[in-house]
């Protein structure tokens, strides 16, 4: 998406268009030969590579690189950028009011006219970012195999980066698909904060992107999660300190019970008096960070009330789950403090105005919640939830979701010196 | 005294932005404008003033991170 479209990041497109076409042809080809692994002929591939290198080289004659970008920052724009998680793809940008016909320009031809450009070059740079964020990474790598661990159907458990069996051929003809199917106008949201005029700019939203053909998007079904009934473990072995990842499954927004978790969220790990960090980091000094994530990977569905922790030398990840454990059965069995309470709804709340502060923080919170739980005002409503909170409900929600049979556990160990193969043990 | 001034100070603070929280929620619902293009595509527009705007424009990178809480988890702890 950031290679321009059929008139920009191009010196003459229809010269160029050719050029690209061999590329994807004998790109093709390559892949086809090499999924033959050991029955591929090698001289084939090595002509086949070295043609290919020849075509891109040629097409760098017609390719303006980064254009997009230019044409923004010329024109006071800031930050334009994309991010994937589980459930969205955003793509922003912080632009001068008076610009924005640009922006509905450049981005309706992104979406109406796309050039895939250098697509073998960023095929390999996903791969050597996923090499270095989870292969070579110990954080990574628990967290692939935790996530993997805690769901069984959903693809929750699969990496947004992808396997590298889905990377290694990934084909234009697949990029193409995808676009067509989720980026259409029926599964996307625009959503424009700032000194602006709506009916204006509805009207320029509606001149652009109206001219997108409807994709007639049918959402896939997504398997449900079955409940889990008896507590999984997983152990990764990598040569780095301990550290481990414990979940449970809960329901997601707008779910009463996630408000509740938010707040419980706030209660043990949000700053130095919250109850995990002071009693384990502080207190018993057997951990070096801990931290509490609700509703983790994502929120579209049912997620993960998950615990982060290392163990401070010479302390191990057993001793630490075990006083992790004592904590959150005190959750059970007596109720949060009133202070504890007002404290972290006071925190949320603080967190609630900040976010308001930043124009692009609103596009996307309002973006974000309309398009998974279909109303944006579900933000708005926040404070109101969180405000009916109470430590009985702490109490009930810990007692229902926090079970072991609900639980999710991944280690990271240290290597034994002996041990030189790598990888992880599934107890 | 000094210490005790700086408190009352900070206690004010905190009760202005703890009672302007609602009136925010109920100013985002009004003032934010749906609607739905006729090739399904939906567009929400909120105008703020242009000074929040200025600010918003010098805006750290930071600011910008938390695009979803999806990957928000993963950078506040790990930085994956």
């Amino acid at each position: 998406m950031f290679k321009g479209t059929t008139t920009i990041g191009t010196k003459n497109y229809a010269a160029e268009k050719k050029v690209l076409t061999q590329i994807e042809q004998i790109g093709q080809t390559l892949d086809n030969e090499r999924m033959k692994q050991e029955k591929a002929d090698q001289n084939r591939i090595k002509k086949l590579a070295s043609r290919l290198k020849k075509l891109q080289n040629e097409h760098r004659r017609y390719y303006i690189p980064n254009e997009i970008d230019r044409l923004y920052t010329e024109n006071g724009g800031l930050e334009m950028n994309a991010s994937t998680g589980q459930d969205v793809t955003t793509y922003y940008v912080n632009l001068p009011a008076n610009k924005i016909e640009l922006w509905a320009r450049i981005e309706a031809d992104r979406l109406i006219n796309p050039v895939f450009r250098e697509f073998y070059t960023e095929r390999d740079v996903i791969l050597e970012e996923r090499r270095q964020s989870i292969e070579t990474n110990p954080d990574g790598k628990l967290y692939e195999a935790f996530m993997s661990k805690a769901y069984k159907v959903h693809p929750y458990g699969i990496p947004i980066i992808g396997y590298p069996q889905d990377l290694t051929y990934m084909s234009q003809t697949a990029i193409r698909h995808m676009h067509r199917k989720y980026l259409s106008p029926e599964n996307m949201i625009i959503a424009v904060v700032g000194d602006i005029n709506p009916s204006k700019t509805l009207k320029l939203i509606n001149h652009y992107f109206g001219r997108i053909p409807k994709g007639n998007y049918r959402p896939t079904a997504i398997p449900a999660e079955p409940p889990q009934t008896e507590e999984r473990k997983v152990e990764v072995l990598f040569d780095a300190n301990p550290s481990m990842i414990i979940g449970y499954h809960k329901l997601t927004a707008p779910a009463v019970e996630d408000y509740v978790f938010d707040v419980l969220e706030t209660i043990l790990s949000k700053g130095r008096t919250s109850r995990l960090y002071s009693k384990l980091v502080l207190q018993m000094q057997i951990a070096d960070s801990i931290s509490v994530h609700n509703g983790m990977p994502a929120t579209r569905y049912a997620n993960l009330f998950a615990i982060l922790a290392r163990p401070r030398h010479p302390h191990t990840n057993d001793e630490l789950q075990a006083a992790i454990f004592r904590e959150l059965e005190i959750l059970k069995t007596s109720p949060v403090t009133d202070l504890e309470l007002a404290k972290a709804k006071n925190q949320l709340k603080m967190d609630y105005v900040k976010s308001l502060d930043s124009n692009s923080e609103l596009a996307s919170i309002l973006s974000y919640y309309e398009l998974l739980l279909g109303d944006y005002r579900y933000f708005s409503s926040y404070i109101s939830h969180i405000d009916k909170v109470t430590a009985m409900d702490i109490q009930a929600v810990a007692v229902k979701y926090l079970a072991t049979g609900n639980r999710t556990i991944a280690v990271l160990n240290k290597k034994a010196n002996e041990d030189a193969s790598t990888g992880k043990n599934e107890k | 005294m000094l210490t005790r001034n700086r408190f009352c100070l900070l206690l004010v603070g905190l009760i202005i932005v703890c009672w302007a929280t609602p009136l925010w929620a109920i100013d985002l619902e009004k003032k934010v404008a749906k609607a739905k293009l006729d090739n399904g595509l939906t567009v929400l527009m909120l105008e703020r003033n242009s000074v929040r705007q200025f600010r918003s424009i010098s805006a750290t990178a930071s600011e910008q991170s938390m695009k979803s809480r999806d990957k928000a988890v993963l950078r506040t702890f790990w930085n994956i």
